[in-house]
Formats: structure tokens, C-alpha cells, sequence
């Protein structure tokens, strides 16, 4: 009979408990997706990393020639600047250069240490070139994964990516034309050192158009590109400092050394797994949070209103506990059938999450499988918390008298901290007043609608902060020149019409001990320079240097500071004339002829040239077309847009279920002083103002109090991402974002407040009233 | 300055209709104090939510003030109770967030000629304690508070419905006191409705209603308070 009557109750609030099922399920789906989805790829990730020894750091070394290597340059009788023109001039002595390295770096104790070379060469496919990264067959780091088929066995043999297969439908025994040869496609490969396929750029990881590959050494030699290497290491025992244990004297070509964390092409895995997990566990304890307190506060309601008929049952002998039991099998039939729907729904979102890790990162798949501590988390944790809670509340509201059940009066006692928002409303209006007065009354009511409005409105500014960030940082470079070719030189001698081009030194160099791409240009038509006021300052390289804005977020260098510049082992001190409004990364520009001469003792020198026009690529070493690198940011946009959906689709939708719950329950809650304020003669107008006027302003200052905790939010996620993989993300709340943000969430508002308006307007005049007369 | 006309009112659960009132006329002079009797379902709350302007009737006319209210549309009637009714109830119906001064300015705003607070706490000999909350008012002191809360809007009529009810003999007699000094004092129209036929001793005149019909309506000289026993 009692399950009946809360059946019937509950009839009345079917939209309101089916809205309420739907948080409950959504708590347990997220953690469920993400914890199978992700667990899985974490457990398979750590086995596959350990096996194929991903290495602890990578050292970077200088491209031109040093003090160090003039001992190696006699003996071999070659004389170059360059280590790619010593590889055109005398591979043997290349490699003997390389391995002189090596060996003075092995001075250090506590590591192993493996040259991991590659050359970056064209695949033609579908009369589309694509971007390669070649490399051979390690011996003790970063040893190839081979996920299908087999490795290449001679000079006519590749192995690529499954992900750039399956994206171009090639497969295996196809055969590619790379670099103007024929490969048959033997297999399919990862590397643990490339978790990401960050080959063109660290923030571009499709595999439309670029892949890594495996090549005999036979094959790669075959190819007629001058290789670059790194340094892959190892730690044999303890983790410490490299850069501490090595110096100027002993090894002047070590330019820099990255911990595998802290690099996006082999860490970023760690950071995105860990990052994921916290965040879906945070998310869905909040949601499981909002809606654990919404149950709280629909039980309350229901018992409230059963009062007399449990005050006339409790007369009539029968126990409380038997007036609890029904409630809590109803709520936990009905808790658990949504958990398990969350349940449910997460297991079969899963493989979609793990998917997408997959489709991003090179890892090897592994089905999902079950795992009780997800069941016990996603379902058995919430459903205790809830019947926990529920019990109390049964308890509180019931545990009293037949007499004190039948005859009890609405709880109309005095608000929560009612001094504070007495002081607070002294100076309002008397609508102002009442709708402090009805705040407080619903304080957790307010809380939750606090807490669900401003976790939809960041979720609405982070989706939009999401869109065109990574667009600023390549694209936005890349646009703001009309450079669109760049060749890329060994020698200098034999280019013709070099005189129509422009020339530019690109090498890797030292600012102040940070890292940094330094840039030399002539007074360059192609390359304009611009600081953030929009002015044109690249007749500031005449007086120093120019870095972009993104090298100095990470340097923590400024304009007129003068800074230390080590490049090609030379060391000089320059002034920082200005900053450029750019993000592509740690780029520094100088003056070209300046650069030359300093380092070189020689103006003339340059590696690089930039043109509008397409370049013969039988006169470069390599030629980069920008546009591969706009087309790959396309692909790399479409996917960020679709994620900017989700987010955005999911923030709208807990803005609504927690509007609409919220504003109903408060307007449920105060069904008698509706009526109250409908005899005394106020209109329903009035009577919406004075109760929900309140939240009306709170969704205001919410929304206000959004825009700089979005501010924050973005500043600490460019400051995390900087300082972890020295990558600036330039997130900039837009005024456009904000008005967005703004009409979106005021529709949510005005939409799921509608009915509670309609109910207040529905209210009876004087059944209410008749309720407490009895 | 009340009129119902063979008023009827017909409340239908399913097909079942129960007739609280049935063709009932009535005619309330202006300063009348009119004492409604009648056992439990005789119709008495129906009557005054009729008269109230808080429901209309299935069949027939009120017309209060020379405003007929049963041609009234739900806003027309929130205007009109707003402007010239106020009413008392049994269990006070206050707002216990809000002070006893803030309850009376709840509905002093309503209106367009609002007595004086501080007057009307007088009055009800309440002022003392304007800034206290109802629940550190007595039962007695927190009816007087309703009748403040009623009086400050100056409305032309008053309506009670049990206003004893929930108190105890001294303190009922100190609220119809109070009732009756607004009656004289102001020629203010008061319409009480009870159960408790000792009471009716003090209304100018009484009705009686049973099963929807007015069975008795008489004259009446008031007697005082004291006098009452209940």
C-alpha cells in the first residue's frame, strides 16, 4: 500500500525523477566510459612502453660543427659547417662524427645511450604528398612495435603506421612512391618514442598525411635526404639532472636534453591519461554530488507531503521502519536501474574513448574487459551514498509522533544564516529583500543550481576557448607570412636564381639557457614581423633581437633585456628589442648577415630560403610546403570542432536539467507561500520575481563571475601546458565567446525556468493555504 | 456592499458533485460586523472564498463594493483583493522569515493608501515588538500580527476565517477585541466565519448556514468580549 502511494507521488514528478535518473546515469557512464576506456589503454600503454624500452630523455645536438668535431673533420679531410652538407660530402665521416658524440657523452655514468636518426622524406599517394619520418631498426631503445605483417627486410620494403593505412586505404603488400622510389608496404609499426605523430609540427597529430616508418637500413640509405638524429637515453639506475652532469668543455655540441615526459611526441600519453581519469572522476563525483543532493531534496518533498497519512498510519500501529523500507526499495530499484543504465551506456561508450586515444596517440589496442572496481565504483559507491542519505532524511522527517506527523506544521523557521543575508539585503528593495529572504530559505537548492549553472557556463567557455587555438598557433603564423615554400640547403654554391629568393638562417640554438628556433632574415619582404600593436619591427633585427610572444611566455625574457645567444657553439650577448605577436613555438629572430658572420665567420652563409612561389625541389634538400601543414591543421580543426559540440552540448544540457529541477523543487517548496502571496493579492509577476528574481540575478552574477575564473582557467592551462611541453596555447576569451556564452545560457535559463513559472501561475489560491488548516 | 445573488457552487470529483452552496442570497451592509455560523462542511469557507474574490461561483453573482467580482478575470480579481480585502486565518499564515514589520509591509505595499505601520502595530498592540520574528511571538500576539497585516492595506472589508481557532480563551477574546475596535473605530466590514456559535454574541448580526443554505439570519446586539464564554 505505502509502495503504491509513493508511486502515485511519485507520478506527479516524472519529468523532474526522470531528469534527476538521467544525472544519476550520467555520473555513472562517465566514470564507466573513461575508467574501462581509459584503464585499458593505460595498463597496454605501461606494458608496451616497458617492453620496447621508451627512452627516459632525448638529447639534442648541435647541426653545425663545433670545437669538439674538428678532431674527427681532419682526420676524415673534410671541411664543412653543417653536419647535413658533412653528409653529403662524407657519410662515413658523418657517422663517425655522431658516434664521437656519443662516446663524450657516455662520459656521464648512469645511462645508455642510442643515436635515433631518421630522414623526413615525401610519400605520394592519390597524387598527394604526404610527410614521412623514416627511421631503421633500433638495438636497445625505442625498439619497434610491430602491431601487423612483418618488417622490412631489404632496400624495396617499408612499414608504416596502421592509423595512416587505414586513412589512405592502403594495406599491407600495396606498394608507395617514396621520394620518387617504389617500397612495398610490409607491415605496420609504432615506436615508443612517438606515442603522437608529431612530425611536421608538435601540435599536428593526424595521420591523414604524415606517418612514421620502418625501414631496412638498406632502404634508408636509399633514400637521398640527409638525415637528423637525436640522442635517445636511458637511465640504468637512478633518474638525475643530465644537463647538470654535462658541460661546455667535454661536450660543446650538446645543445639540450628533454625528459620523455616533458616531450609531446613521447609524454604527452602520461599527461593525457592522468588528466583524463581526474578529470572524469572529478566531473562525475559532481555530478553524482549534484544529483545525490537532488534525490535528497525530492525525498524530502515526498515525505513532506505524506505526512498525515504516515502520522494516521503510525497511529493505526505501524512501525516506522515499516514506513522506511518501502521508500528505500523504491529508491534503490530506481537508483539502481539508472547506475546500471550509466553503467550500461559507459561500457558501450568505452571502446568510442579508447578509439579516440587511438586515433590520436600510437599505441597498441587491447580489448575492454570488465573490472569490478569500475562496477563497484560507478554503481555500488553512488547507491550506498544515496540509500545512506535517504535513510537520514526518513529518519528526520518521520522519526516523530503519530500526533506530531498528523498535525505538523510547515517548516517555516527561520532561514540559514538569515543575520548575514539580512545585513546583506538592508539596503535592497523589498522584492530585493523577499528574494534574499527566499535564497536562504533554499540554500542548498541555491548551492546546486550554483554549482551546476557555473560547471555549464565554463564548460560553455572552455569548448569555445577550444575552437581556432590551434588555429592561432600554426595557421595564424603561418598566415601572418607569405612565405609558402622553404627549401632547405646543404650547400649554398650551386643554387641558381638564389638571388630571387630570400635567404634565412634556421637552426636550433640557446636564449638565456631556453631552448629556442632562431630565425635569421634579411629585411624580408616574405616574413613581415609584427609586435602586438600591429607595428612592423623587423628593422629591429638591425639593433638585436626579436623573439615571439610565445618564446617569451616561456623564457620569461622581455623587451630590453639583453640576453645570452649560444648557437653553433658560439656564444654573444644581444639586446631583446622587441616581442612578436606570433605562437609557433620557441621561434627567435635575428638578423641573418649578423648571425652568419658571428657564428661563421662568414655574412654570406644561410640554410634556408623562403619564397611565395613553389621551389624545385632537385635544388634543396627538402622543401616545405606551408600549405601541408594548413591542410593538416584542417583535419586536426574538424576533429576539435566536433569535441566543441560534445562539450557545449553537454554543458546546455546540465545547464537545463538543473535549471529546470531546481527552479521546480523551489517553486514546489514554496506552494504554500504562492498561495499565500496570491490571497494577499500579489500578481503572478510579482510572486516570479520575488521567488526565482533571485535566481534570475544569481545566473547573472554567475555569468559574470564566470568570465575571469574562465580567464584563470585559461591562464593556468596555457602556464600547465607551457611549462610541461614548452608549448604556448594561446586561449583568449573573445568578446564574441562571451556573448555567445551570454545568449546561450540566458535561453537555458528563461527555457528550463518556464515551468516553474507555469506552476506558480498554476498554484491554487487557497488549496495550499487549506493543507496547514488541518 | 456585499451581494450574493442565488449563489450556488458545485465541486466535482469525478462524477460525484458535492454542492457546498446551493442558490444562496445575502445581502452585507457596510460596517457590519456578520458572524457566519456552521458545522463542518456547511459551506462557510466556500462562502468566503466566494465573497473574496479567491474563487467564483458555478451558478449566480457576488458583487462586492458595487464591483461585480464574478465577471472578474483571475487578474482583475488579484487587483481587486489587493486593493479592498484583507483577511485573517485560523493558523496565521505568516511568513516566518520576515519580521512582524516586514510581514505588514508585505502587504502595505499592495495597497494604494496604506495606514501608518506604526499605527496599525498600535492598534493590534504589537509595537513593541515590530522587530521580532513570528516565532518568538505568541499564538495570540502572532493573530494580532495577521490583523495588522490585513488592517495596513485600509481594506473595505475583513475576512476571517477561524481566527480563534488556534488560541487559547483569553488570548482569542484579546484578537476579537482588537476585531471589534476596528469594526467600531473604522466601520470596517468584517465577515468572521466559525464553528464556535459563543462567539456570535459580539456580530452585529449572525447567519447560520447547513449543507449550503442559509438556515438563520438575524439581527444582533453585541455583546462585550468578556461576556463570551467559550
Amino acid at each position: 500500500m505505502i509502495v503504491r502511494h509513493i508511486i502515485k507521488s511519485a507520478k506527479n514528478k516524472w519529468l523532474s525523477l526522470i531528469l534527476l535518473g538521467f544525472i544519476i546515469a550520467l555520473s555513472s557512464m562517465v566514470f564507466t566510459a573513461v575508467s574501462l576506456g581509459v584503464g585499458t589503454i593505460e595498463d597496454s600503454t605501461n606494458d608496451y612502453l616497458d617492453t620496447y624500452i621508451q627512452e627516459d630523455f632525448s638529447i639534442q645536438t648541435s647541426p653545425l660543427m663545433t670545437s669538439f668535431d674538428q678532431d674527427t673533420l681532419q682526420e676524415c679531410g673534410v671541411f664543412t659547417f653543417t653536419l647535413n652538407s658533412l653528409y653529403q660530402e662524407d657519410q662515413t665521416c658523418y657517422y663517425e662524427v655522431l658516434n664521437a658524440r656519443i662516446e663524450a657523452l657516455r662520459k656521464v655514468e648512469g645511462i645508455d645511450l642510442e643515436a635515433r636518426i631518421h630522414k623526413d622524406v615525401d610519400l605520394l599517394v592519390n597524387d598527394d604528398t604526404h610527410d614521412l619520418r623514416v627511421f631503421y631498426d633500433s638495438e636497445r631503445i625505442n625498439l619497434t612495435y610491430l602491431s601487423n605483417g612483418e618488417k622490412p627486410q631489404n632496400n624495396k620494403e617499408v612499414a608504416l603506421l596502421e592509423n595512416y593505412l587505414n586513412n589512405n586505404d592502403l594495406s599491407i603488400g600495396d606498394t608507395v612512391l617514396i621520394n620518387g622510389k617504389d617500397f612495398e608496404i610490409t607491415g605496420t609499426i609504432l615506436f615508443p618514442d612517438y606515442t603522437l605523430p608529431a612530425i611536421l609540427h608538435p601540435l599536428l597529430f593526424t595521420t591523414d598525411n604524415q606517418s612514421l616508418a620502418l625501414m631496412h637500413e638498406d632502404g634508408f640509405d636509399r633514400l637521398e635526404v640527409a638525415p637528423e638524429f637525436s640522442i635517445a637515453g636511458i637511465f640504468i639506475n637512478d633518474h638525475f639532472d643530465i644537463n647538470e652532469a654535462l658541460n661546455d668543455e667535454d661536450q660543446p655540441f650538446f645543445m639540450s636534453s628533454i625528459l620523455t615526459e616533458n616531450n609531446m611526441r613521447s609524454g604527452l600519453i602520461y599527461t593525457e591519461i592522468e588528466g583524463t581519469r581526474g578529470t572524469a572522476v572529478f566531473l562525475s563525483v559532481l555530478i553524482a554530488f549534484m544529483g545525490i543532493v537532488i534525490v535528497g531534496l525530492i525525498l524530502k518533498k515526498m515525505i513532506e507531503q505524506s505526512r498525515r497519512p504516515f502520522g494516521i498510519l503510525r497511529a493505526l500501529g505501524i512501525k516506522e521502519t515499516e514506513l522506511w523500507h518501502p521508500f528505500i526499495l523504491i529508491i534503490s530499484l530506481y537508483s539502481l536501474m539508472f547506475l546500471f543504465i550509466g553503467y550500461v551506456t559507459g561500457s558501450l561508450l568505452a571502446p568510442y574513448i579508447q578509439s579516440l586515444f587511438l586515433e590520436f596517440y600510437l599505441l597498441p589496442s587491447q580489448a575492454i574487459s570488465m573490472d569490478i572496481i569500475t562496477i563497484i565504483i560507478a554503481i555500488m559507491v553512488p547507491l550506498i551514498t544515496i540509500l545512506v542519505m535517504s535513510y537520514i532524511i526518513l529518519i528526520a522527517l518521520t522519526k516523530k509522533s503519530p500526533l506530531d506527523l498528523i498535525f505538523l506544521k510547515p517548516t517555516m523557521g527561520k532561514p540559514y544564516g538569515l543575520k548575514l543575508f539580512k545585513k546583506i539585503g538592508s539596503k535592497l528593495s523589498y522584492t530585493g529583500k523577499m528574494q534574499i529572504v527566499f535564497l536562504s530559505r533554499n540554500f542548498i537548492k541555491v548551492l546546486i543550481f550554483m554549482i551546476g549553472s557555473f560547471f555549464a557556463l565554463i564548460m560553455l567557455f572552455i569548448a569555445l576557448g577550444m575552437e581556432g587555438v590551434f588555429e592561432e598557433t600554426i595557421d595564424g603564423y603561418y598566415d601572418s607570412i607569405d612565405v609558402r615554400y622553404i627549401g632547405s640547403l646543404e650547400s649554398t654554391d650551386d643554387l641558381e636564381n638564389a638571388k630571387d629568393l630570400e635567404k634565412a638562417i634556421e637552426i636550433q640554438g640557446q636564449v638565456d639557457t631556453h631552448n629556442a628556433f632562431i630565425i635569421g632574415l634579411d629585411d624580408s619582404r616574405l616574413h613581415p614581423l609584427k609586435n602586438a600593436q600591429g607595428d612592423l619591427i623587423n628593422d629591429a633585427l638591425d639593433d638585436g633581437l626579436v623573439i615571439s610572444e610565445s618564446f617569451a611566455l616561456l623564457s620569461g625574457v622581455n623587451k630590453g633585456d639583453n640576453v645570452a645567444v649560444n648557437v653553433g657553439g658560439e656564444s654573444f650577448t644581444i639586446e631583446v628589442i622587441d616581442i612578436a605577436d606570433i605562437y609557433p613555438g620557441e621561434h627567435v629572430f635575428i638578423s641573418r648577415a649578423f648571425l652568419a658572420q658571428t657564428v661563421l665567420g662568414d655574412d654570406g652563409f644561410y640554410n634556408a630560403v623562403y619564397s611565395s612561389d613553389p621551389l624545385d625541389s632537385d635544388n634543396f634538400t627538402s622543401v616545405f610546403n606551408v600549405q601541408t601543414i594548413q591542410h593538416s591543421l584542417n583535419e586536426i580543426n574538424e576533429i576539435m570542432t566536433n569535441l566543441l559540440y560534445i562539450v557545449m552540448a553537454s554543458g546546455l544540457m546540465m545547464g537545463v536539467i538543473i535549471v529546470y529541477l531546481l527552479s521546480v523543487l523551489t517553486v514546489e517548496d514554496h506552494y504554500y507561500n504562492i498561495a499565500l502571496l496570491k490571497v494577499l493579492g500579489y500578481h503572478d509577476k510579482e510572486i516570479n520575481k520575488m521567488l526565482l528574481g533571485g535566481y534570475d540575478k544569481i545566473t547573472i552574477i554567475l555569468f559574470f563571475l564566470a568570465i575571469p575564473s574562465t580567464l584563470f582557467i585559461y591562464h593556468a592551462l596555457t602556464t600547465f601546458i607551457a611549462s610541461e611541453y614548452n608549448m604556448v596555447l594561446p586561449f583568449h576569451l573573445k568578446w564574441d565567446y562571451v556573448i555567445i556564452v551570454g545568449l546561450l545560457y540566458g535561453m537555458i535559463y528563461i527555457a528550463a525556468s518556464y515551468k516553474a513559472k507555469r506552476k506558480i501561475k498554476a498554484t491554487s489560491l487557497q488549496a495550499a493555504l487549506k493543507i496547514y488548516q488541518h | 456592499m456585499i451581494v450574493l445573488k442565488t449563489v450556488s457552487k458545485v465541486y466535482a470529483l469525478g462524477d460525484i458533485e458535492t454542492h457546498a452552496l446551493k442558490n444562496v442570497d445575502l445581502t452585507i451592509k457596510e460596517g457590519e460586523f456578520l458572524m457566519v455560523l456552521g458545522p463542518s462542511g456547511s459551506g462557510k469557507s466556500t462562502m468566503l472564498n466566494l465573497m473574496g474574490a479567491l474563487d467564483i461561483p458555478s451558478k449566480g453573482s457576488v458583487m462586492v463594493d458595487s464591483e461585480a467580482i464574478t465577471a472578474y478575470s483571475e487578474k482583475q480579481r488579484t487587483v481587486f483583493r489587493r486593493e479592498k480585502l484583507g483577511f485573517v486565518f485560523q493558523d496565521y499564515n505568516l511568513l516566518q522569515s520576515l519580521t512582524a514589520k516586514e510581514n505588514v509591509i508585505l502587504t502595505a505595499r499592495l495597497s494604494k493608501n496604506p495606514m501608518d505601520i506604526e499605527d496599525v502595530f498600535e492598534k493590534v498592540g504589537l509595537k513593541k515588538h515590530m522587530d521580532k520574528y513570528p516565532h518568538e511571538l505568541s499564538g495570540g500576539e502572532q493573530q494580532r500580527l495577521s490583523i495588522a497585516r490585513a488592517l495596513v492595506k485600509n481594506p473595505k472589508v475583513l475576512f476571517c476565517d477561524e481566527p480563534t481557532g488556534s488560541l487559547d480563551e483569553n488570548t482569542a477574546k484579546d484578537v476579537l477585541n482588537v476585531l471589534l475596535t476596528l469594526n467600531k473605530s473604522y466601520k470596517m466590514t468584517i465577515v468572521l466565519i466559525t464553528h464556535n456559535q459563543s462567539l456570535s454574541t459580539i456580530a452585529s448580526r449572525i447567519i447560520r448556514l447547513n449543507s449550503g443554505e442559509i438556515v438563520d439570519d438575524q439581527e444582533n446586539t453585541p455583546s462585550k468580549v468578556e461576556e463570551i464564554h467559550f
